[in-house]
């Protein structure tokens, strides 16, 4: 099941139900997409010795600008209390600039942000039972628009109207209409990936784990309007233990199952919620016999990896659950019983003291039958090593401790997690000296540093004469990648502009796409794809763009992760202008409305 | 997922259902890597081969039976039989009943087993457990021989449902509920433990299900927005909301003494609502140094001392002056525990405070974080038993903490002295804090310990107390294969085999509350009425066999007293097999 955009029928009602704003100055760039997602093991806090010296005496942000707002049931117009406010702000371009802060409403559904620092903020209301907003936002799955702050201004009626949050109540019976009980219930969407392609995600902020209670009973709730599958799982045997297993034990359990009762995502009935809908759905569980997987591990010198830890990975919308499934036995032989038909991924880990870990991650697709004769050879993966280079005098504070981090260009790899270093030698720490290392390292993958300093960019990523800052490197077959030079600049770039309609009219709302001038592959033009939308004076802002050519097109709405679909780039070619951008450059690029996309 | 099962490895008693809660409210996707374990916990990812690993065991046994729903008698599909050989923690089969509710586990070594039916809505039972929060028997099976009819009743789990509204009677969704019982930890003391949790959904209605029967408190809470760090500070005190809501217990109190407590009898449901009291929230906010003085890096844990779970627990990161703020903190006693993780530098450090919020701000809290003791010695072997571990992975020895809540984050978990012996049975510990009893952790069955010394002095069973002291050297640990075997039969008073009962040993003299747990074994009879207690210490013991025992119980000292009055006593020398005959005592 692929559609092109989830049917907004419902979005005509959102957009009306949202107040018209206030007029203020200001704009905002989507933040920079990170493909490959999360960064498995990445210490938090402070500064590691090593790294570059920063100063330590740090005073609180603070300044006179006061935003003030409401928010009310979009229902009815009453004010609903002790929904959370949380504002953060989105053109920290200096260090120590970066602001967040969270309040809730009072009995009235005011709010109030006051001593807040001249800046450009996203605000996003969210109360449980409703849809959470961004301010500035008109449709499900859009993003929001900034609020732009001067010294001492106060922005009143910074207003919300929150949909009531649409419902899917759902009933897990088993083949014989029976209720079943803890079983996860996902409700899940089709979002693009960083790939461009459209693959199921979990929608909303849904609690993780949570299952159906005695009565078979689940309801999703606080779902945005829009298009949705549901997906029903058992957990697994044995509640995360490791599981033993006699050579002929009996595992009849259930597949993870789809509504209406398929095994396929494709077959997958979806349903379409306006907005503050209930849909009550019933359906049964796919009775499956539980699968059994068996083979060898044996490591880098082929030696069986006898206690080598086993775990199965299974990725399930956008979250992925693992279970430690036990370890190698004498032979080097595994038996993993009590696996669920659907894709998984073995992972071994093997770690002795005195020697460097080995790993292995295998994909593997559990059917009704058994899997035998697994070979998996492990590997301790590739090292990178090189250097760090800041180009500028901007000081490097704030914002965590960057770290050198191998970036997946496959988003789907975004939830495995397996190799790595925790060692902070090889876990790619940036030294005194710029130097780093980082090991452990497998699949395609970005370098980068993350998070990169308040004020800083990364100016190129330099290997074997090669700029590789967009091109991912094949790790599979590398052992060693060294001498790699990462440079970082303070020279940050800035792309703003207006749009006008067809009749020459200035525009207040509306969605600009940034995208390379010449088509690349999807992975690697997500890293260069920029969507920002306008402030409410109309001018829109991105910083940050990397030097080059691209095209840029205004469109009136888009849908979160489209951006990252080839043939949607390919249709945004045609209204676009063109323009070229150099290192620590300003440019101003005005643009006309492309309609019909 | 590691985390928080490391975490309630060292509550003590802590039901299986803690656990279970604690493991699956963790959010998915996250990455398994585990930078400060716990002390006594086996650090994930070091086995080594040193010990060869063995074949799950096999045989020609077999174990059958049927589970059906009490009451009705229908059989009961899908329901999980989780079987554990006493032998070898590393045996564990697991099958599913099939549509008639029938099961079988087949080639199975002789030796003893327990067995667990569960299914979600139901009352999980250990096979032989007759009464909610009772230990089950064993199965005795011989070589080649099959059991038949090991078959459970399972009663369906009682269901505390119900609505939960704000201050202003408005429906409220997205509240975490949980309803706790009390239980005994180690130290004697009643603590409130979470067994069972559910959400409020849009309608405010939540369902706590599959609950054994019993006496509840329920409380509900929303959860404070985490504290978070910007520019390398902790969130300032304007930049989170100051009042939220706290646990409130039902009927409608901050207090958990006040709350009125709901049984539960079989597959019982009871409804009931009430309102969240709204209270401000503390904020706690200090530095923190390490042994050097340097700034801290790591985070901040906060654990509440009661009912923890995977809901209530927050994780705080360090900004980068050291100083960390944790908002949103309900009145009630927590344990903060800081973990540095300080690459380059030598070792992890950390630290423990215990503190009690009363529902004010706490601010200024200095804590300096220890690299803890470097702990070396030796392990002597006395016998020629098998050194086999029936789990991979090193010999290792550890330190378990001497005092029933003590987390302990960081203790013993140095990657370069992390207990492993080497060829010669020298060992080191780093990062040992606190007061410990030391030990060997990997399981061999044929050993035990014998006595652990130092300087000559017999410290088996006396704390270990670290204090300032950065090492400690010369621990010598005996381990013998001479070990004890206690075993008999219960008759009541008219002289016949009982084939149901508990039977409790304590040590013959009253012992310091932190030691005497060591000593206090509980046993219940296998499928043959017979019970059998292996590698008790050698010493002068009373047993006393009972009906029945809330698990956990055997922790009161009150109740320990009660019990001497009906008991036996013994003494088993090192190496002695004894055969014990006991008569039930009533009244309890």
């Amino acid at each position: 099941m692929k559609r092109a955009l989830v049917p907004l029928a419902a979005a005509c009602s959102l957009l009306l139900s949202l107040p018209v704003f206030a007029q203020a100055p200001g704009s905002v760039g989507q933040g920079t997409p990170v493909p490959g997602g999360a960064i498995p093991g990445l210490p938090t806090g402070a500064p590691r010795p090593g790294a570059p010296p920063r100063d330590t005496a740090r005073t609180a942000v603070t300044g006179t600008a006061i935003v003030r707002g409401r928010v009310l049931a979009a229902e009815a117009p009453n004010g609903l209390r002790r929904a959370q406010i949380s504002l953060s702000r989105v053109d920290a371009a200096q260090p120590g600039q970066q602001y967040r802060r969270v309040t809730t409403t009072d009995a009235e559904g005011r709010f109030q942000f006051g001593d807040l620092p001249a800046g450009r903020f996203s605000i996003t209301a969210d109360k449980a039972g409703y849809v959470a907003l961004q301010y500035g936002q008109r449709r499900p799955y859009e993003a929001g628009t900034p609020v732009t702050l001067s010294d001492g201004e106060t922005l009143d009626r910074v207003d919300f109207m929150l949909p009531r949050g649409s419902v899917i109540s759902v009933r897990v019976t088993d083949e014989f209409g029976e209720p079943v009980a803890g079983v996860q219930v996902q409700v899940q969407r089709y979002q693009y990936g960083t790939d461009g392609q459209r693959r199921l995600t979990t929608a909303g902020n849904q609690t993780p784990f949570a299952t159906t209670d005695d009565r078979g009973e689940f309801r999703a709730f606080g779902l945005m309007p829009g298009e949705y599958v549901v997906l029903a799982s058992m957990r697994t045997l044995g509640g995360g233990m490791a599981t033993g297993s006699g050579p002929n034990d009996v595992n009849e359990g259930f597949a993870p199952t789809f509504y209406p009762g398929t095994l396929s995502a494709d077959q997958a009935q979806p349903l379409t919620l306006g907005i503050g809908q209930e849909q009550a759905i019933q359906f049964a569980l796919i009775a499956s016999r539980l699968g059994r997987i068996s083979g060898t591990v044996v490591d880098s010198t082929s030696q069986p990896a006898v206690g080598a830890e086993l775990t199965l990975i299974t990725v399930s919308g956008s979250g992925s659950s693992s279970r430690p499934v036990g370890t190698v036995g004498p032979n080097g032989e595994f038996t993993v019983t009590g696996v669920a038909p659907g894709e998984h991924t073995l992972s071994v880990n093997y770690s002795r003291p005195g020697r460097s870990s080995e790993f292995a991650g295998l994909p593997i697709v559990v059917g009704t039958g058994d899997l035998a004769g697994l070979r998996l050879t492990l590997g301790g993966g590739a090292t990178i090593s090189g250097r760090v280079v800041f180009e500028g005098n901007t000081p490097r504070t704030g914002g965590g401790s960057p770290r050198v981090a191998a970036q997946q260009s496959d988003p789907r790899r975004a939830f495995l997690f397996f190799g790595g270093s925790t060692d902070p030698l090889s876990n790619g720490t940036i030294g005194e000296d710029g130097s780093f290392k980082l090991s452990g390292q497998t699949g395609r993958a970005f370098l980068s540093v993350v998070p990169l300093p308040a004020g800083w960019s990364v100016k190129s990523v330099i290997h074997d004469g090669m700029d590789i800052t967009n091109v991912p490197l094949d790790l599979n077959e590398a052992a060693a990648v060294s001498d790699v030079r990462i440079t970082l600049t303070d020279k940050i770039t800035t792309v703003a502009g207006h749009v006008t309609d067809s009749r020459g009219q200035a525009m207040t709302d509306y969605v600009v796409v940034i995208q390379p001038a010449e088509q690349k592959e999807a992975v690697i033009a997500a890293r260069l794809i920029r969507v920002a939308r306008p402030d409410t004076r109309g001018r829109f802002e991105v910083r940050n763009v990397r030097p080059g050519r691209y095209v840029a097109t205004a469109i009136e709405a888009l849908e979160q992760g489209r951006q990252y679909s080839p043939e949607f780039q390919k249709e945004l070619r045609r209204g676009a202008r063109e323009f070229t951008l150099k290192e620590g450059e300003t440019i101003a690029v005005d643009l006309r409305l492309t309609t019909g996309l | 997922m590691r985390k928080i099962w490391m975490l309630v490895i060292t509550l003590g008693i802590v039901s299986a259902w803690t656990s279970v809660s604690a493991q699956v409210a963790l959010p998915a996707g996250q990455a398994p890597s585990v930078p400060g374990g716990v002390a006594g916990a086996p650090v994930p990812g070091q086995p080594r081969r040193d010990t060869a690993a063995q074949p799950q065991p096999t045989g020609t046994g077999r174990i059958r039976g049927r589970v059906v729903a009490a009451v009705t008698n229908g059989p009961l599909r899908r329901v999980q039989m989780a079987l554990q050989w006493s032998e070898t923690p590393a045996f564990r089969r697991i099958v599913m009943t099939d549509a008639e509710g029938r099961y079988e586990f087949a080639e199975l070594p002789a030796g003893k087993f327990s067995l667990s039916a569960s299914k979600p809505g139901y009352v999980s039972l250990q096979y032989g457990q007759r009464r909610p929060y009772e230990g089950g028997t064993s199965i005795a099976l011989n070589v080649g021989e099959t059991i038949a009819s090991i078959d459970f009743a399972l009663p369906r789990g009682g269901v505390i449902a119900g609505r939960i509204t704000d201050e202003f009677g408005e429906l409220m969704p997205q509240v975490q509920v949980q309803a706790q019982r009390f239980q005994f930890a180690q130290d004697g003391q009643r603590r409130l433990v979470t067994a069972g949790t559910a959400t409020t959904d849009d309608r405010g209605e939540f369902r706590v299900y599959g609950l054994m029967p019993g006496e509840y408190v329920i409380n509900g809470f929303v959860r404070a927005p985490t504290s978070f760090v910007v520019n390398g500070l902790p969130s300032p005190p304007n930049a989170m909301p100051s009042d939220g809501y706290p646990p409130t217990f039902y009927p409608g109190t901050a207090n958990a003494n006040d709350a009125q407590s709901i049984t539960i009898g079989i597959g019982e449901e009871v409804n009931i609502q009430f309102g969240l009291i709204a209270a401000r929230l503390a904020r706690i906010s200090g530095t923190v140094r390490d042994s050097e003085g340097r700034p801290g890096a790591g985070e901040v844990i906060l654990l509440p001392r009661q009912g923890l779970t995977a809901t209530n627990l927050s994780f705080n990161q360090l900004g980068a002056d050291g100083s960390f703020a944790i908002n949103g903190v309900a009145a009630g006693e927590y344990s903060l525990e800081v973990r540095q993780i300080l690459p380059g530098r030598e070792g992890p450090e950390a630290a423990s405070v215990p503190i009690t919020v009363a529902g004010n701000d706490i601010a200024g809290l200095r804590i300096t974080t220890s690299k803890g003791s470097l702990i070396t010695g030796r392990v002597v072997w006395d016998g020629t038993a098998p050194k086999t571990s029936p789990l991979p992975g090193p010999l290792r020895v550890g330190a378990m903490p001497a005092d029933p809540i003590n987390f302990s984050l960081g203790s013993g978990n140095d990657p370069k002295a992390n207990g492993e012996l080497d060829d010669n049975g020298n060992f080191q510990l780093g990062g040992v804090a606190g007061r410990v009893f030391l030990t060997l952790m990997t399981t061999l069955p044929s050993w035990a310990v014998k006595s652990v010394t130092l300087d000559g002095q017999d410290i088996t069973d006396i704390p270990l107390d670290i204090g300032g002291r950065q090492s400690i050297d010369g621990i010598r640990i005996t381990m013998t294969d001479k070990l004890t075997n206690v075993s008999g039969h219960v008759t009541d008073a008219k002289g016949s085999t009982v084939p149901q009962y508990v039977v409790v040993v304590q040590p013959a003299d009253e012992l310091d509350p932190n030691v005497v747990m060591r000593f206090v074994r509980t046993v219940r009879p296998d499928t043959n009425g017979r019970f059998e207690l292996r590698a008790l210490r050698p010493g002068r013991y009373v047993a006393t066999a009972l009906d029945s025992l809330e698990q956990g119980r055997q922790a009161s000292p009150e109740f320990r007293r009660q019990l001497r009055r009906g008991a036996r006593e013994f003494s088993v020398k090192e190496g002695e097999t004894l055969s014990l005959s006991l008569t039930l005592t009533t009244g309890f």
